[in-house]
């Protein structure tokens, strides 16, 4: 009896100690809260005085300073090697005070520099440091393109990015890897060893799973999108790149004819929009599949020059959205320096008639007139101009010029009979 | 056929051979580099000289980051099981 008693007093200690090393190890409220984990260390966060560099762009501003705590720091990096597709790896050294494991979790934010040239590590790398002192290896992309990678073993400083795109990027791809694994592990199997997506279903969620590289380790099965796709979402930002940019960087890096690297540039279209789109970004000027995406061709064409591309551009981008205000008016403002006037009238005449045209579009429509010799016509515009914008000065005088006997006035309302009483 | 003439058709098989069956570079396009941008066409003489009414320009592209961008939260901390 005696032994049961003390064989119950040691599980009941062994329970309670245990109870109150898990509470100890939970998370406080609040940083539950803010999404904060007590062992992660977040790269962005974590970044030493050494290592932390002058900000030179306005996109860029200094780190936060790590809290002094239990906690890993980065105190040294160096761009170890890019290969021939612009991946890059970096070195950070890192610095462990007070008791492992850590997680150490690259986010958002973090831009690392030699001289003008930066990178940025891919969002969601994760490594387990253990050691006082430990070296890892980040997977990095060059922030722009064409950046050129130094020889050699090179020191990087990091600032922090003030890039409102850059940031919505690497946190899209963050939360597209974490949030939605959820629901895409669902059509994820294992086979052979082999992890990857195997259902019949085809929908949005499916086509995304079959786009992410998949594996498995000690946390699980894990999706990842590919490089790639973080690459252009981040050119994209950082230098407008298009669809069309893709494939040249297809046929520079990957020696593809033009045909399979549009073909392969097109592949990742879809993603790369879906990560534009949801990091808030007006994904529809990246792809060919979107009106925005042709007019701002027309617009790129028209300031080189290129007067038969703009207007090829302007009229597909209104063919795609037949109510693009902006389209029809640069179409119109096109095909007047083409001296094609009465194509010119056309175009704006589609635009003065769709809601919400400006003082702008009756003005160069009025312009237009003038110069097909319908001087009435183009009072009637100006006059419209006017009544929009009454303190537009051009406007004004040009329907003095145009009209100078007034006939385009509008008449005025003759007073109605009233009922003699 | 004596040696050198064997050693010669050799040759030519040799030297002619990977042009017509072997392994051939694609022939890359010159990739067109993004140059700065020019401002368009100029305004015709009618225009400048005030004997038409002078056009307005066109509208600038649209950007692909808003201005008013607010990125969205980072996702909240994996839960690491140590």
């Amino acid at each position: 009896m005696n032994q049961r008693f003390a064989l119950l007093v040691k599980v009941t200690a062994r329970v309670a100690t245990l109870a109150a090393v898990c509470i100890a190890a939970c998370p406080s409220s609040s940083a539950a809260d803010t999404g904060v984990n007590a062992l992660v260390d977040r790269l962005s966060e974590r970044i030493g005085p050494a290592l932390a560099g002058t900000p030179s762009r306005d996109d860029e501003r200094t780190p936060r300073p790590p809290e002094p705590g239990d906690r890993a720091t980065v105190v040294s990096a160096a761009l170890a090697a890019c290969d021939a597709r612009e991946a890059c790896k970096i070195e950070a050294d890192i610095q462990l005070s007070g008791p492992g494991p850590r997680l150490l979790l690259v986010d958002a934010g973090s831009v690392f520099k030699a001289g003008d040239a930066a990178w940025v590590a891919a969002p969601n790398q994760r490594f387990v440091v253990n050691a006082a002192s430990e070296r890892v290896m980040l997977v990095a992309l060059p922030l722009r393109p064409g950046t050129a990678a130094p020889a050699g073993r090179t020191p990087l400083s990091v600032v922090a990015s003030n890039d409102a795109g850059v940031v919505a990027v690497l946190r899209t791809v963050q939360r597209i890897e974490t949030e939605d694994m959820q629901r895409l592990r669902r059509y994820v199997r294992e086979r052979d060893g082999e992890v990857g997506v195997d259902t019949f279903i085809d929908n949005e969620d499916v086509r995304l799973a079959r786009a992410m590289a998949w594996s498995k380790d000690a946390a699980g099965v894990q999706g990842r999108l590919p490089l790639e796709v973080v690459r252009f979402a981040l050119y994209a930002v950082t230098a407008n790149h298009t669809l069309s940019n893709a494939a040249d960087w297809y046929r520079n890096f990957d020696k593809l004819e033009m045909n399979p690297a549009i073909a392969l540039a097109g592949e990742k279209a879809h993603l790369i929009e879906l990560v534009l789109e949801r990091g808030g970004l007006n994904f529809r000027v990246y792809g060919p599949s979107w009106a925005d995406h042709h007019y701002n061709r027309g617009v790129r064409a028209y300031r080189e020059g290129d007067l038969e591309g703009a207007e090829k551009a302007f009229r597909t981008a209104t063919t795609r959205q037949a109510d693009l205000l902006r389209g029809h008016y640069n179409l119109g403002v096109t095909l007047y320096r083409k001296g094609k006037y009465t194509e010119a009238d056309e175009a704006f005449q589609v635009g003065t008639g769709i809601d919400g045209a400006e003082a702008a579009m009756f003005y160069n429509r009025g312009a237009t007139l003038w110069r097909t010799g319908d001087m009435l016509g183009a009072a009637r515009m100006f006059r419209e101009a006017l009544s929009r914008n009454a303190r537009d000065p051009e406007a004004g005088d040009w329907l003095a010029k145009a009209d100078p006997q007034n006939k385009t006035a509008p008449r005025a309302t003759p007073p109605k009979k009233g009922k003699k009483k | 056929m004596n040696a050198p003439a064997r050693w010669l058709s050799l040759l030519l098989v040799l030297t002619t051979l990977p042009g017509c069956i072997g392994y051939q570079q694609a022939e890359l396009k010159a990739v067109r580099p993004i140059g700065p941008v020019a401002s368009g066409p100029p305004a015709t003489p009618e225009e400048l000289n005030g004997e038409a009414p002078p056009l307005r320009g066109l509208t600038d592209t649209i950007p692909l980051v808003p201005p008013e961008l607010v990125p969205p939260e980072p996702p909240p901390d994996p839960q690491p099981s140590f």
